[in-house]
């Protein structure tokens, strides 16, 4: 916008000057002053149109890698429950569209977690993702038997 | 002293010249057109007076102002509206009406410019600035330095020269234009006037504290803008309309140009023509008399010192309950500064179209006659508009408002420069003071500018030069960019250390000096007159000379800072914009002086209490004075530093409010393009 309006205000400043010394009114203006105006804020408009477009293209991409750094640091201090609101809370306040992410990313965890570690307040412990089988996309497997020591007494 | 003396007479006689060289008065105004003595202006006047008290007083039920924190940051409890009139208010003083008015007569309106620039800057300060600075906890400025940096000597820096800036900048030119203003439409004698009306200020800054000043500031606000739209009204009626207006300025040349005496001078056409880019806001870069690059890059620096590291406005946005409050109060006050082109720029160049001899003066010993200087007298392009376009009854009501802008904005220039020696300067002096002491301080500090103030009024006058606005903006470009620069490097980039930052501090002033020293050796001049300061020094204008200081210092404390170890962050959090979210404990770099602070401040609390002799007259005293007893402000001294501020956001609002800044943005382009 800076540089449309200094290309504008030379030429009509060369314009005047190269005009008679006495009695001009005015700068004559080439455009209209209400068409600057428009072209100043279609300008502006496009302007914030691509840098919206840079913000989310750059806080989308490096966010995946950036957030399970963080939170498996954040996991080595604080206990799961914790870490969960917490993670929560920095999802809510750093970027405003995470809801559609949101419970992806803590759900993905959580199924990290649990299988790792003890489901004390874990709230997202039930999911289908856990139990389904490898075999087959549709059927799933039943914990019950899969954790259950096979016995075998010998004869 | 003797020129002095004959200024003041020169001045006390001018209401007399003034029937002489002005026939084309309306014939129904009140015989002495100087002074206001009927029914009508007195009971509004009267009337203003009696509204600001008792707002004033209400206000100081609403708050506690027994503790630091309630008595300077109003208790953190003010929603968006006082903010955002409370930032007008204190921006907009008597010397925007007289200097934007006058400028405006006299070259155009790219000194709108100045104003228009605010609107971006405003939300910088909301969105960039604010976040930090209360997550970081701080009441001053300084004292985010020293956190910031640690060591106390940046910190006491910056004290010293906020201080003197706002004397030498704010006060002195607020009270000069109040002054002019007072003697056109008043007749009174100049120190009566400013006395009285600074002791009316201090009264309730000195009692209130900010909340009073931030509700007296709302109200304030109406009256400004509801006189000024009048007068603009009554000017435009008078002139015939908005393309008049275009059409006759080109044309409002003074009758009286040939030279008084041709040896001594002579008078070029140039000097009381109007300029042909008046009605363009960016000008040529060489020579226009304010370059187009000076106005978007300069004004915008000079624009970061004033709106996103000044004391005074930052504390308004302190005082907010939450950010969103914050930048809703930026967003009203950017709309707001939308109105001082139309309701001071254009009724200045209508002053000089109806009264072009008295406002376009330009022979220097007529000038002289007219308004006492002889450089020229735009500066009474308002109050002659306010004494002679306005009929009985609005003139008390302009007379109103000229008294709204000059207390308000010396309201709080006072209370935030006694939070600044309070805080920063005080503290250093005596650790062991208690929340009493400092607020007992405050007040006191508070009288002691006023007669500051006084005693800096005859020097004004004594220095006076055409063109007021000019002289605040260039004093300003000189000395703060380097600040803006420091904060704007100390808020985003980690790795700035004290170092760095100290040295490009006195880098940047001594480069200001440099360039400020000289000028005013030599002096500015006038279009007749020349001033014979070398090109070297002078040729370069003020503004392009302030974007040169923002880099030099920027460079300067860049390197600096990487040659030298830098800050860790267990040091930084949020105290950074990067690092504004962290929850992580700081490790406060000036945690030691702190401790020390606190540790001989509860032994002196201790100690009060031991001895205290409760009698009737010291129990009545400390009521009025707010004090609520010495149980109240233990209570929040041990809380005060462990709640933080909370920057977060409900969402809902966080897209409202960055709607309404975008909404707020694409108008001010479009301004910027309709008059560029």
């Amino acid at each position: 916008m800076g540089k449309l309006c200094a290309v504008t205000s030379c030429l009509l400043l060369t314009v005047s000057a190269a005009a008679a010394q006495t009695a001009q009114p005015q700068i004559e203006r080439l455009l209209p002053q209400w068409l600057t105006g428009i072209i100043a804020v279609s300008a502006f408009l496009f302007l914030v149109f691509v840098t919206l477009l840079v913000k989310k293209a750059w806080c989308e991409k490096p966010s995946r890698s950036v957030r399970g750094k963080t939170n498996v640091s954040m996991n080595k201090k604080k206990t799961a429950v914790e870490s969960e609101s917490d993670r929560e809370n920095e999802f809510v306040v750093t970027n405003g569209n995470t809801y559609e992410t949101n419970l992806d990313t803590i759900r993905r965890k959580s199924t990290v977690e649990s299988t790792g570690e003890n489901e004390f307040g874990n709230t997202y412990e039930t999911t289908l993702e856990m139990v389904r089988s490898k075999e087959d996309p549709n059927a799933f497997d039943n914990l019950a038997f899969g954790s259950a020591d096979d016995k075998v007494t010998s004869m | 002293m003797n020129k002095l003396l004959n200024l003041l007479i020169l001045k006390a006689d001018q209401s007399s010249s003034f029937t002489l060289t002005t026939p084309n008065l309306l014939p129904n105004l009140s015989s002495d057109k100087g002074t206001i003595n009927n029914p009508a202006d007195i009971a509004i006047i009267v009337g203003y007076f009696i509204m600001v008290i008792s707002v004033g007083i209400w206000s100081m039920f609403r708050t506690n102002r027994g503790t630091v924190g309630g008595y300077f940051l109003a208790g953190r409890t003010m929603t968006w509206w006082p903010v955002g009139a409370s930032l007008f208010a204190s921006n907009i003083g008597s010397g925007h009406f007289v200097g934007l008015a006058g400028t405006g007569a006299a070259s155009g309106i790219a000194v709108g410019g100045f104003e228009w620039n605010a609107l971006f800057i405003v939300l910088l300060l909301g969105w960039l600035f604010v976040p930090v600075y209360l997550t970081a906890g701080v009441i001053t400025m300084p004292q985010y330095l020293k956190k910031r940096f640690g060591g106390t000597r940046i910190s006491l820096y910056l004290s010293v020269i906020s201080l003197f800036l706002y004397i030498f900048t704010k006060i002195s030119v607020d009270m000069f234009s109040g002054a002019v203003f007072i003697q056109q439409a008043l007749g009174w004698n100049i120190y009566v006037a400013v006395i009285t009306l600074l002791l009316i200020t201090a009264l309730y800054t000195v009692t209130g504290g900010l909340a009073a000043l931030m509700y007296t500031d709302t109200f304030q606000t109406f009256v400004i803008i509801a006189g000024a739209f009048v007068l603009t009204g009554f000017s435009f009626v008078q002139v015939g309309g908005y393309s008049a207006l275009l059409a006759k300025y080109s044309s409002a040349t003074p009758s009286n140009f040939s030279s008084m005496d041709p040896q001594r001078y002579n008078i070029s056409p140039h000097c009381y023509t109007p300029r042909q880019d008046a009605f363009n806001l960016l000008r040529d870069p060489t020579t226009g008399d304010l370059p187009w690059p000076g106005v978007i890059f300069g004004i915008a620096i000079v624009g970061g010192w004033y709106w996103c590291t000044d004391q005074v406005i930052v504390q308004r946005c302190l005082a907010a309950r939450s950010l969103t409050h914050v930048k809703a109060g930026c967003i009203m006050c950017g709309y707001l500064k939308l109105l001082p082109m139309f309701l001071m720029v254009f009724p200045g160049m209508i002053s000089r179209i109806l009264y072009p001899d008295e406002v376009g003066c330009v022979v220097p010993e007529l000038c002289k006659m007219v308004c006492g200087t002889e450089v020229g007298c735009s500066n009474i392009a308002y109050p002659k508009l306010v004494v002679s376009i306005m009929p009985n009854g609005l003139r008390g009501l302009m007379l109103a408002v000229m008294l709204a802008a000059l207390m308000s904005s010396l309201a709080s220039i006072f209370n935030s420069s006694s939070t600044l020696f309070t805080m920063d300067i005080w503290t250093r002096i005596r650790p062991q003071a208690t929340e009493r002491e400092l607020i007992i301080v405050g007040r006191v500090w508070v009288l002691c500018i006023v007669a500051i103030s006084i005693c800096w009024i005859p020097v004004v006058q004594a220095a006076q030069s055409g063109q007021l606005f000019d002289y605040i903006q260039s004093v300003s470009s000189y000395l703060a960019p380097p600040i803006a620069s420091v904060f704007l490097l100390a808020v985003f980039v980690k790795r700035v250390n004290e170092m760095g930052a100290f040295w490009g501090l006195i880098g940047g002033l001594l480069m200001g000096l440099c360039r400020m020293l000289p000028e005013f050796w030599f002096g500015t001049g006038s279009c007749i007159f020349p001033s014979n300061c070398p090109y070297l020094v002078c040729g370069v204008h003020y503004l392009h000379f302030g974007i040169i200081l923002f880099f030099c210092t920027s460079v300067l404390v860049l390197v600096v800072s990487y040659c030298t170890k830098p800050i860790e962050d267990q040091h930084l959090h949020r105290l950074v914009f990067s690092l504004r979210h962290s929850k992580e404990e700081r490790k406060d770099l000036d945690w030691e002086q702190e401790e020390r602070g606190r540790r001989a401040q509860r032994e002196a609390e201790e100690r009060i209490r031991e001895k205290e002799a409760k009698s009737g007259i010291c129990h009545l005293v400390r009521r009025f004075c707010g004090g609520g007893g010495s149980e109240a402000p233990e209570q929040d001294a041990p809380e005060a530093p462990e709640k933080l501020p909370d920057i977060s956001e409900d969402p809902v609002w966080k897209y409202t409010v960055d709607a309404n800044a975008l909404i707020m943005m694409t108008v001010a382009v479009f301004m910027w393009g309709y008059y560029a």
